[in-house]
């Protein structure tokens, strides 16, 4: 049953939305894109553990999101991690929180130059969510837009060795840092291709170590810019970059030369500053502060989404989204008050 | 022959570059000049830190924690290059124990190893715990080593479940008023509120904020209507006009 009282003005499905959106066209309403992960999992009283091991439970979970919010996208997403499985990790899951990667298995920079990067294809990890990608498929192709969310080159290393280590063979080491960025290139786009086969429509890259928090504009410059330009002319789908909650004002000028279609700001990026940097180049999807709004009634929730709408939505390619993924401890119901408020101003007529 | 001023500035400029290789052999270099190995590290890579210290009252725009991480890391293997060169007894005495780590069940240990450099560079006494800590382990650690205080850092919201296990063990073993428990980390920045609720005294944005609580702490306690700055660039998006 659904949880949203409004949509009875939409007049497009949301696939069309976010393409127009996108592309700068007009549409009827601002998408809305709360980001949501193991929701299901407390919805059908599983662990998140037992959530994530099939691709049944995942597609299952899905369709639930979707027959309780009717949201304007569809995701394949598991959980981060998942990727460094491959490298021999073992993820963490909590009852209360999304799943973590485990201890880093990756002891030396060198690994990346002197081994071939893993073979997904084959394996158990990668084909559920190539598997939970054709069931999206499935149900909701032209419906509404399938993301495929995936680790960023430049922030893998930084879950298989370590952020401090990562950090320090940046430091240390600058002349290896190509070789090592084009293994975990190689590694994306063969994580990606699959995706794209199977039927997803975007792919959204997570790369909280490629953001201003953690890294000054010329390393940016230096090695996160080639990596997007070299995805997009590997890949036949366009890019979103996500931050996961990482400052990117400081890159917002610069970042059209990514050839990314979109960013997520972090809610500490101030969204004004931010849309006149971004001069119309690529959509903002931003930038509710997904770590408070469990806390927030009603008027303070109406109060935040009126003004993020009203600074986001002139001059359209904007979306309005959760910084990064909800909080398990948010409820169902606190997430139907975000997207019943946005309904009430995210409509252009 | 190098004056100590020169050491200084081309030390900074070179750190602020993020060259490290070119700052050990600068450092190598400086070690066959007449300036005092003591004066190199007091005059000239401390003074460097401070500098970089205050980057972070510029705001976020300012610096990265590549940054923050980069300049430590120089300055604490440059460190090490003048130790052997020191004479005995000429290090100066450590200040308060801390006991530091991540809480169990995370890994991210940037954060950490940043504050870790710090600290050290201001003469505190850092027990490093690592990282995936059990709130037992704190626990312990404070009381073997007889600590002034407690860092714990967390990049997940759901961890902040097992760093009030520590708070509530610090009353249980009354040690809260012996204690300064201090908390960092995402969850923490962006909700300022969970501060009190896993039971700690203070959380800190970046390291100039927590130098001053900390060094300012001895002094004065903070004001009561004091914000921390996050909190205020929050405040401030809903003052715009």
């Amino acid at each position: 049953m659904s949880l949203i009282e409004g949509y009875e003005k939409d007049e497009m499905n949301a696939l069309n939305r976010i393409l127009a959106t996108v592309t700068g066209k007009e549409t009827d309403r601002i998408p809305i894109f709360p980001m949501i992960d193991a929701l299901p999992a407390h919805i059908f009283d599983i662990s998140t553990e037992k959530y994530y091991s099939s691709a049944e439970n995942v597609v299952k979970g899905q369709k639930k999101l979707q027959e309780l919010f009717n949201l304007d996208y569809i995701s394949n997403f598991y959980y981060l991690a998942i990727e460094t499985e491959l490298f021999g990790m073992n993820s963490l899951f909590f009852e209360n929180g999304s799943p973590n990667a485990g201890k880093p298995s990756v002891q030396d920079i060198d690994f990346f130059l002197e081994n071939e990067i893993p073979q997904v294809q084959g394996t158990e990890v990668y084909q559920k969510t190539i598997q939970t990608t054709k069931g999206l498929v499935e149900e909701y192709k032209g419906k509404k837009p399938i993301l495929s969310v995936q680790a960023a080159p430049f922030s893998l290393p930084s879950m298989l060795m370590g952020s401090s280590e990562w950090f320090e063979a940046l430091l240390m080491y600058p002349d290896k840092i190509t070789e090592v960025l084009k293994f975990t290139t190689d590694f994306a786009e063969q994580w990606a291709q699959g995706h794209i086969e199977a039927g997803a429509d975007v792919i959204v890259v997570v790369d909280g170590v490629g953001t201003a928090t953690s890294i000054p504009k010329e390393v940016f410059q230096q090695f996160v810019i080639p990596i997007y330009q070299d995805l997009n002319e590997r890949l036949n789908a366009p890019i979103v970059f996500y931050t996961a909650g990482g400052d990117m004002l400081p890159f917002a000028e610069i970042l059209p030369e990514t050839g990314t279609i979109g960013v997520f700001p972090s809610g500490n990026d101030d969204l004004e500053t931010f849309k006149k940097k971004a001069a119309g180049e690529y959509t903002i999807f931003g930038n509710i502060n997904n770590l408070e709004m469990g806390d927030w009634p009603h008027d303070f929730m109406e109060k935040v989404v009126k003004q993020t709408i009203e600074v986001g939505k002139p001059g359209g390619k904007f979306v309005l989204a959760t910084q990064h993924m909800i909080p398990h401890g948010v409820t169902k119901e606190k997430i139907a008050d975000f997207i019943n408020t946005a309904l009430k101003y995210a409509y252009y007529h | 022959m190098m004056k100590i001023q020169e050491f200084k500035d081309t030390f900074y400029s070179i750190a602020l570059k993020r060259k490290y290789n070119e700052a050990l052999s600068f450092v190598e270099e400086a070690l066959e000049s007449d300036i005092p190995p003591q004066k190199l590290i007091t005059e000239g890579i401390a003074e460097t830190l401070k500098q970089f210290q205050s980057f972070t009252d510029e705001g976020y725009e300012a610096v990265s924690a590549f940054q923050l991480l980069a300049i430590g890391k120089i300055a604490e293997d440059s460190i090490e290059l003048i130790k052997p060169h020191l004479e005995k007894g000429t290090n100066a005495e450590k200040k308060d124990v801390i006991v530091l780590g991540t809480i169990e069940s995370d890994f991210h240990a940037l954060g950490k190893n940043i504050l870790k450099l710090f600290l050290e560079m201001n003469d505190f006494q850092v027990i490093d715990l690592g990282l995936d800590v059990p709130p037992k382990e704190f626990i312990k650690a404070i009381q073997e080593n007889n600590a002034n205080y407690v860092f714990i850092s967390t990049m997940m919201l759901h961890n902040i479940l097992g760093i009030k296990r520590v708070g509530d063990l610090l009353k249980q073993k009354n040690l809260k008023e012996k204690v300064k428990f201090f908390v960092g980390g995402a969850p923490f920045n962006y909700n300022y509120g969970l501060v009190e609720k896993v039971g700690a005294d203070e959380s800190a944005e970046n390291v100039t904020e927590l130098m001053n609580k900390l060094i300012g702490s001895k002094k004065e306690k903070p004001k009561e209507n004091e914000k921390p700055s996050r909190f205020k660039k929050i405040l401030r998006f809903f003052r715009r006009k």
